[in-house]
C-alpha cells in the first residue's frame, strides 16, 4: 500500500513539474515551441538558400483561433512579407515579388504552422531532451521533408529554434531577442 | 424608408471633420516650394555638395510596423565616400554592416561576408542611387524614373519627395522624402515608405564633412 502511494506521489510530482515548465498542444500533448500568450515576439533572422544568405528580423504574434502574424523585415528595414496564417491556409498582407509564388508561400505557412503548434501535421516523428523538451522534429516529405530542432531553453521555450528543408537547400535559424523594440 | 440613426450620422461627421482639419494641418506644415524656390534650392544644394568629399555621421533607424504597434529602433555609423561609396555599420542592437561600392554591395553579417551585385538587387541599386543623388546634390538629374517635388517646411527646412515610377522599385517603394537642413544642405532624415504599409526613417546626426581620407571602410573583399 505505502509502495503503490510512493509511485502515486511520484507520478503526480512528475506531471506537475512538467506542467510548469512546459505548454502542450491541445490535442497530442506535444511541447510548444513559442510563448503564444507573449504578445509580439522577435527573432533574429539568418535564412540560407544554397550559397544565398539572408538576415533580418522575424516579428510574429499569435491571435485568436489560430490566427498568426509573421511579419520578416532586413536589417536596412525594408519589409520582405506580412504573412496572415490559420488553420486552413494564409492570407498574404504583403510580399516582395521575388517571393510571391504559390510554393514558398506555402512552404512559410507550412514551417510557420508547426512553429507555433508542432503537431500541426499528422506525420511527425519528434525526439525529446531532458524534462520533457522538444528536442527535434522530422516531417517527411518528398522535396519538402521538414526537420527542426529547438535549443537553449529559457522559461520553458527555446531560443534557438531551427528549420531545415535538406531536399531544398534551404535553412532558417531563429535566434530570440529582446532588443531592437519599441512601442509607437 | 429606414431613417439614419442621429449618433451615426454625428459620428461620420466628427470623422470627416477630423480628417478634414488633419489635412488642413499638413498642408500646413509643408508647403511646395515655387519654380524659382526649386532653382534657388538645387543651384545652392549643388553648390554645396560640390565642396564635400565624405561625410561621416551617427545614424539612428526607425521601423515602424502599424500591424504590431512596433517600432524597431537601430543605431550605428553612416559614411559616405564620394562618388559611388556608402557603409551602414549597424551597432546596437544588432552588428551588421552594409557597404556598396560601385556595382557591389557587401553584407557582413557577423563575420559572415557576401558579396552582391547590385545588378541583381533593383531596390538597393535605385536606393544607392538615390542617396548618392541626395548628398551630391543631383536629385533634378535621377531622370524620368521617378517623379519629384520640392516642400517647404516652416522651420526651413526642404523636403524633397520622390516617387519611383519603375515598377520593379515601385513594387516595394512607395515613396522616399528626403529631408535637408537650411543651415547646411546635408540630408538629416530619409523616410521611405514602403509597399507594405510600414515605413523606414533614418536619421543622421553629427555630420562630419571632408574627414574620411582613405576607402578601407568601403573595401569589398
Amino acid at each position: 500500500m505505502m509502495r503503490i502511494f510512493t509511485l502515486n506521489s511520484i507520478l503526480i510530482l512528475f506531471l506537475l513539474s512538467s506542467c510548469s515548465t512546459l505548454k502542450r498542444g491541445e490535442s497530442t500533448g506535444v511541447p510548444l515551441v513559442i510563448d503564444t500568450s507573449a504578445g509580439v515576439q522577435i527573432y533574429d533572422l539568418t535564412m540560407t538558400y544554397k550559397d544565398v544568405e539572408f538576415a533580418g528580423l522575424l516579428l510574429l504574434r499569435s491571435g485568436m483561433q489560430e490566427r498568426n502574424r509573421f511579419v520578416l523585415t532586413s536589417h536596412f528595414g525594408m519589409t520582405v512579407f506580412d504573412i496572415e496564417t490559420s488553420g486552413n491556409g494564409y492570407k498574404t498582407h504583403y510580399v516582395i515579388p521575388a517571393m510571391n509564388r504559390k510554393r514558398v508561400l506555402y512552404l512559410l505557412w507550412s514551417d510557420f504552422s508547426i512553429l507555433m503548434r508542432p503537431d500541426f501535421f499528422k506525420n511527425i516523428k519528434y525526439t525529446y531532451g531532458d524534462e520533457g523538451k522538444l528536442k527535434s522534429l522530422v516531417r517527411k516529405g518528398s522535396i519538402t521533408k521538414t526537420e527542426m530542432s529547438f535549443i537553449r531553453y529559457v522559461d520553458g521555450f527555446p531560443n534557438v529554434l531551427e528549420i531545415n528543408h535538406p531536399f531544398l537547400k534551404l535553412n532558417i535559424k531563429l535566434k530570440k531577442t529582446e532588443n531592437a523594440d519599441g512601442v509607437i | 424608408m429606414k431613417r439614419i440613426p442621429d449618433y451615426i450620422i454625428r459620428v461620420v461627421l466628427s470623422v470627416a471633420l477630423s480628417v478634414v482639419f488633419c489635412g488642413l494641418k499638413a498642408q500646413d506644415n509643408k508647403m511646395a516650394l515655387s519654380q524659382s524656390e526649386i532653382v534657388g534650392f538645387t543651384t545652392s544644394l549643388q553648390r554645396v555638395s560640390s565642396t564635400i568629399s565624405s561625410i561621416e555621421s551617427s545614424f539612428s533607424q526607425e521601423k515602424i510596423l502599424q500591424m504590431f504597434s512596433k517600432k524597431m529602433v537601430s543605431h550605428g555609423t553612416f559614411r559616405y565616400k564620394r562618388e559611388d561609396k556608402l557603409e551602414f555599420l549597424y551597432t546596437s542592437p544588432m552588428k551588421y554592416r552594409m557597404v556598396i561600392n560601385g556595382g557591389k554591395m557587401m553584407i557582413d553579417n557577423g563575420g559572415k561576408i557576401q558579396v552582391i551585385g547590385l545588378n541583381n538587387n533593383a531596390v538597393v541599386k535605385e536606393m544607392k542611387a538615390l542617396i548618392q543623388a541626395s548628398f551630391l546634390g543631383k536629385l533634378h538629374e535621377l531622370g524620368d524614373s521617378y517623379s519629384i517635388s520640392y516642400f517647404k517646411e516652416k522651420s526651413g527646412t526642404v523636403i524633397v519627395e520622390v516617387i519611383p515610377k519603375i515598377k520593379s522599385v515601385s513594387d516595394m517603394i512607395k515613396k522616399i522624402s528626403v529631408t535637408f537642413e537650411p543651415s547646411n544642405y546635408l540630408v538629416s532624415r530619409l523616410i521611405l515608405e514602403e509597399a507594405s504599409q510600414s515605413e523606414t526613417v533614418y536619421y543622421f546626426k553629427n555630420q562630419q564633412i571632408n574627414t574620411i581620407n582613405n576607402d578601407e571602410n568601403f573595401y569589398i573583399k
